[in-house]
């Protein structure tokens, strides 16, 4: 029997077994792009006071859900619009919440990334509450 | 109708036998995906907020990716040498020579020694080669394994004479006759030989264990002990992890699993 029809009875035998290879193969290489398009490392999101104005100047702080309690959260200020946005994160577990002094403070949300750099936006806006 | 009873008794006996198997393996899938602890109270059959948040953890929290290109690696070492020492063995052991029950015999009596027993000397040995901490070291042990030996010597068996007498009498040499008659012929040994040999080295945990010191040449069984000691045994991450090593054994043996049973079911028949 030839090459060619050698071949041919061999995927003929084991189409299944190709296919689903083939179906892995092309999942993973979806999966590989997506991470390199969307690895920047950026976490955005916005700050809102109980009424739904934005709040500009809010400190949101991000820290790392982990056992090591010596590691320093990271801070930024919101803009005139209630927006923030942490870049070159490295977690895929994280804490962040929202304070200004006056106005009040958001509760801490938990989110996690599915891996290590994913630009995010938070789902949920942080609404600040007056602390009582 | 006696014999119809017996029927749906025999029906209701296997569901309750196929639910006790798939029971365990479900609740493994579920806490992977949920991270619900064993003694929850109420305990719920359905997961509630499935997530993959837990297979993520243990990518980033250990070197998965290492540990699994190491099992990978060494699996792939073992069963491509065992397919190609147990042939020669199990080829070898259909020919009559002098000796040869003695050599069945000793086959037989080494397979019933446990390998703890011989763990020092094959240290020993793989301290000697300077095979410690190297992938072809960790391969070493399971190298061939007899019992999958005896698996190719059946099958071998089981090829008509004449078709060797003819071979012989066109000249072929014994290593074209195994490698262009026999083999081809013994498709479910080999299977099986690839099953066996890959689920033995994939699961291997004290070998690895006792010839690894560096943390990048451990294997998965490995990491799963490293794991234990980060976490408490019941924590979705732990799951996931099991799942995660166990993956590809599922996976190899579905594809190969018609092959594997006509194997196993040549080699029953045979003896």
């Amino acid at each position: 029997m030839s090459v060619g029809g050698r071949l041919s009875e061999f995927g003929r035998a084991n189409l299944g077994r190709i296919l689903f290879v083939a179906a892995v193969v092309l999942a993973l290489l979806i999966w590989i792009i997506h991470v390199r398009l969307n690895d920047d490392g950026v976490v955005t999101g916005v700050v809102l006071t109980q009424a739904g104005d934005p709040v500009q100047g809010a400190t949101v702080q991000l820290r790392e859900q982990t056992l090591n309690l010596v590691k320093e959260p990271r801070a930024v200020k919101t803009d005139e619009q209630g927006r923030f946005e942490f870049t070159d994160i490295e977690m895929i577990d994280f804490l962040v919440s929202a304070k200004l002094d006056g106005v009040g403070a958001s509760a801490r949300k938990r989110y996690h990334l599915y891996f290590m750099r994913q630009n995010f936006e938070l789902p949920e806006p942080l609404v600040l509450k007056k602390e009582s | 109708m006696s014999k119809r009873r017996t029927h749906v008794l025999t029906h209701i006996l296997l569901i309750i036998l196929c639910f006790l198997i798939i029971v365990p393996i479900y609740w493994v899938v579920k806490t992977s995906l949920t991270g619900e602890n064993l003694f929850n109270y109420p305990p719920s059959l359905i997961p509630k907020d499935p997530h993959i948040y837990f297979f993520v953890d243990v990518y980033y929290w250990i070197p998965f990716l290492r540990f699994f290109m190491n099992s990978v690696i060494v699996s792939a070492i073992v069963v491509v040498s065992n397919i190609i020492f147990n042939a020669m063995a199990g080829f070898a052991l259909g020919y009559n020579f002098p000796g040869k029950r003695l050599i069945i015999l000793t086959y037989l009596s080494c397979m019933m020694v446990p390998f703890q027993t011989t763990i020092i000397p094959a240290f020993l040995l793989t301290k000697y080669f300077g095979l410690l901490n190297t992938h072809l070291g960790l391969a070493l042990p399971l190298a061939s394994t007899i019992i999958n030996i005896f698996v190719f010597k059946t099958n071998f068996d089981a090829v008509p004479q004449s078709l060797h007498d003819a071979a012989r009498i066109d000249g072929m040499a014994d290593w074209k006759m195994l490698l262009r008659i026999y083999l081809p012929l013994a498709r479910p040994a080999i299977a099986t030989n690839i099953i066996l040999t890959f689920v033995w080295s994939w699961n291997n945990f004290i070998w690895p264990l006792i010839i690894t010191q560096d943390t990048i040449m451990r294997t998965l069984p490995l990491g799963l002990a490293r794991f234990l000691s980060y976490f408490e045994d019941t924590s979705g991450q732990l799951y996931a992890f099991v799942i995660m090593v166990i993956a590809p054994i599922v996976v190899v043996f579905l594809m190969n699993q018609r092959s594997f049973i006509s194997g196993m079911m040549s080699g029953a028949v045979k003896g």
